[in-house]
């Protein structure tokens, strides 16, 4: 879709990572760098959390960074710079992910206190919570039992998760980045919070464990 | 075990709480939603739990990379900048309709390569300087003029034949450029070059890293669209060119050309290589001089008694007190100040005394080159009378020590003279060196007192520049600035060996003071 050189010139003015990918379109290497610097730390958690592993995350960012640069000559600002950013991101993870082996599925399968699952993670829990229902999480364990509710998403929930939350994309933004209507986004996000609800709050609340399973492929 | 089900029975209920979190809703939707929060207490623990729930995801650790992770990023893209480079000189030749596109193309993947190899390399030298290392080997050059089209303009047969006698130095600078215009060859290069020349070859890199980014990037720009451009052999060629020959000429005059816009800057150019063109061809042999010198010195005499019987006695017992080297000179230039002008009176005095050729030449020049030529001749004849008597008690250059050479550098050289040799090429200076020495005609002094005594005068020079000093030693070096610059010739006005007054005053000539 031909982007209006209104369009252009609103997020020119508006967001300097716009102004900064203008100067990298016009060779500026100083800015390519400045706006790598800028978004690596954020674009590489983004991927951890969706490929679950910090080395495949580290070159997903990798070459998401290079395909900004390849695109350098084509770029014309119609969204906001993390929009177009998050776009080529997202075509990166997913073109990544389709092309793996077909990727482990979960379930959230509630068990009663005491009963263990032998998964690592609900076992720290539980040795954790010295089987106190009640008992207030540690961080740790809470960072953990937050990443497993955020694997257990599907891909499409987790990139709407990771979006909205950490990356503070409105849904249009959110849909223009995944190309889903904004009425999609909105019904993704639902799901979402839904399923992270229902996994985390029986922690947050009474300290209940979710096993996460594996399903056999 | 039963599965756990997610809250799906109420999908609608769980958009509006999760759009409500969000922020999503219009004004009148949250209001809704604000009084159902108020009267559902199921409703309201729901939304309390998602809320909780998106708040733990605030526990996810934040991620820093290491900087491993931006060096190999970069290199990456290093990688990609180089092959979209090779691709794009691979598709030239056969693309011909698109070539400026592609040529565009190329000058920039080039430009974000050198500009990212630079930066990378910030803090490893070696890289730095070997990302940008034809610009900054050539700094001097590359700063003379903004585009390329300067250098088209430029007349090249006018600088060839200025540079005839330096084609092998030329030459070899045009390789060197060539060479290390491509990337593969920079770091050989390095490894092979001399202790010296890395010394001076850090001198200019850090002067390239001291100037500005902006001025940085136009550097590389300048150089990759050379390198890029059809006749990319002859740019190098003529930018060097232009640049040694810009180091021929006085500061001011340095000064002056810079600050042209580039179309007149060409034009001044051409004016000024036509001029030397002319004034090379208007030289004459010993023996030519020395037939002007004796053809000239009735006149002289004639003159003499003229301009004596004018004088006041004030202006006549500093005459007196004056050599006779000087008084000499004093009267060839009252002559020619009287001559001006009327070509025939100057046909006259001149018929017998040079070579028709020349002579035929001489009067085509406008009045100011006239003049110019004729204080040349009168310079070199009583300067050749001079040396006579050195060169006797001298011997032929063949002879001459190097240890003999550095000793007359440096005992008997001022400093001045000593600065102006430093700023010619090193085979070059040698040359002059011992011409000297040997007593002979040195070219600068006579352009220097033609800038000084006979051309109008120009604006305000340069700022004065930080020269190399020392003494023994220095003269086997070709002088640069610390920085890296090579300094231009000094053409300060300063006492002359034997004194001359200005063309429009009716004075004698100065006494020496002790």
């Amino acid at each position: 879709m031909a982007i209006s050189d209104s369009t252009a010139q609103r997020y020119t003015a508006q967001d300097p990572d716009v102004r900064l990918m203008l100067k990298v379109r016009d060779d500026d290497a100083g800015a390519f760098e400045e706006l790598m610097r800028r978004y690596q730390d954020r674009l590489v958690r983004l991927m951890t959390h969706l490929a679950g592993r910090r080395d495949m995350a580290e070159d997903l960012a990798q070459e998401t960074f290079l395909r900004v640069y390849r695109s350098r000559g084509r770029y014309v600002p119609g969204s906001k710079f993390s929009t177009w950013l998050y776009t080529i991101a997202h075509n990166v993870a997913s073109n990544a992910l389709r092309g793996l082996a077909r990727r482990r599925e979960v379930n959230l399968v509630r068990r009663e206190s005491g009963e263990m699952s032998g998964n690592p993670i609900d076992i720290t829990a539980l040795e954790a919570s010295g089987l106190m229902p009640t008992r207030q999480l540690d961080k740790a364990e809470l960072r953990e039992v937050v990443k497993i509710a955020v694997a257990a998403l599907n891909e499409r929930q987790r990139m709407a998760v990771l979006l909205n939350k950490f990356e503070h994309l409105s849904y249009e933004e959110i849909a223009d980045v995944m190309d889903l209507s904004p009425s999609a986004v909105k019904s993704l996000l639902s799901r979402a919070r839904a399923n992270l609800r229902d996994v985390l709050d029986p922690y947050l609340q009474q300290g209940t464990k979710v096993e996460v399973l594996e399903e056999t492929p | 075990m039963r599965p756990y089900q997610p809250t799906s029975k109420a999908p609608e209920r769980l958009e509006q709480i999760v759009s409500y979190l969000d922020g999503e809703l219009s004004a009148e939707e949250s209001l809704q939603v604000e009084e159902r929060l108020a009267a559902d207490n199921e409703f309201r623990q729901e939304l309390q739990s998602i809320d909780r729930a998106w708040s733990a995801l605030d526990q996810l650790p934040l991620t820093t990379v290491e900087d491993r992770f931006a060096k190999t990023t970069l290199e990456m893209v290093i990688d990609t900048a180089r092959r979209e480079v090779d691709e794009q000189t691979q598709a030239i030749p056969v693309q011909q309709r698109r070539r400026s596109v592609r040529i565009a193309v190329l000058i920039a993947s080039a430009a974000l390569l050198s500009g990212l190899v630079f930066r990378f390399g910030w803090q490893n030298p070696n890289r730095a300087l070997l990302a940008d290392l034809p610009v900054i080997q050539n700094i001097e050059a590359y700063s003379q003029f903004q585009e390329i089209e300067f250098l088209r303009q430029l007349n090249p047969k006018q600088l060839d034949d200025f540079w005839s006698a330096e084609t092998d130095e030329l030459a070899a600078a045009v390789h060197q450029l060539t060479l290390i215009s491509s990337l593969e060859n920079r770091s050989s290069w390095l490894e092979g070059i001399a202790a010296e020349e890395r010394v001076a070859l850090r001198a200019k890199y850090n002067r390239f890293r001291s100037l500005p980014e902006t001025r940085q990037q136009q550097l590389r720009q300048l150089h990759l669209k050379i390198s890029t451009a059809e006749d990319a052999e002859q740019l190098r060629k003529t930018m060097l060119q232009y640049q040694r020959w810009l180091n021929t000429l006085p500061a001011s005059e340095q000064y002056e050309l810079r600050e042209l816009p580039a179309g007149e800057r060409a034009k001044r150019v051409d004016e000024l290589l036509r001029r030397q063109a002319v004034n090379k061809s208007l030289d004459l042999t010993p023996q030519e001089l020395q037939t002007f010198f004796l053809a000239v010195k009735p006149r002289l005499d004639e003159k003499k008694q003229e301009i004596l019987a004018r004088m006041s006695s004030h202006d006549r017992e500093m005459y007196d007190a004056t050599s006779g080297g000087r008084r000499a000179r004093y009267l060839m230039f009252r002559l020619l100040l009287e001559s001006r002008g009327d070509a025939e009176q100057l046909r006259l005095l001149l018929q017998d005394a040079i070579p028709e050729d020349k002579l035929q030449a001489f009067l085509n020049l406008p009045p100011e080159e006239k003049r110019q030529r004729f204080g040349i001749w009168i310079w070199q004849a009583a300067e050749q009378e001079n040396s006579g008597r050195m060169r006797s008690g001298r011997r032929s250059s063949q002879e001459v020590s190097e240890k003999e050479l550095e000793d007359y550098f440096t005992e008997e050289l001022d400093a001045a003279t000593i600065e102006r040799l430093l700023a010619l090429p090193r085979d070059k200076m040698q040359q002059e060196l011992k011409r000297r020495y040997l007593g002979g005609v040195p070219r600068e002094d006579l352009e220097e007192f033609i800038v000084r005594d006979f051309r109008p005068p120009l604006g305000p020079g340069p700022p004065p520049r930080p020269g190399e000093g020392g003494r023994r030693g220095a003269w086997q070096r070709p002088r640069e600035f610390r920085d890296g610059r090579p300094g231009p010739p000094d053409r300060r006005p300063r006492e002359l060996p034997l004194g001359f007054p200005g063309p429009e005053e009716d004075r004698p000539p100065p006494v020496e003071r002790p």
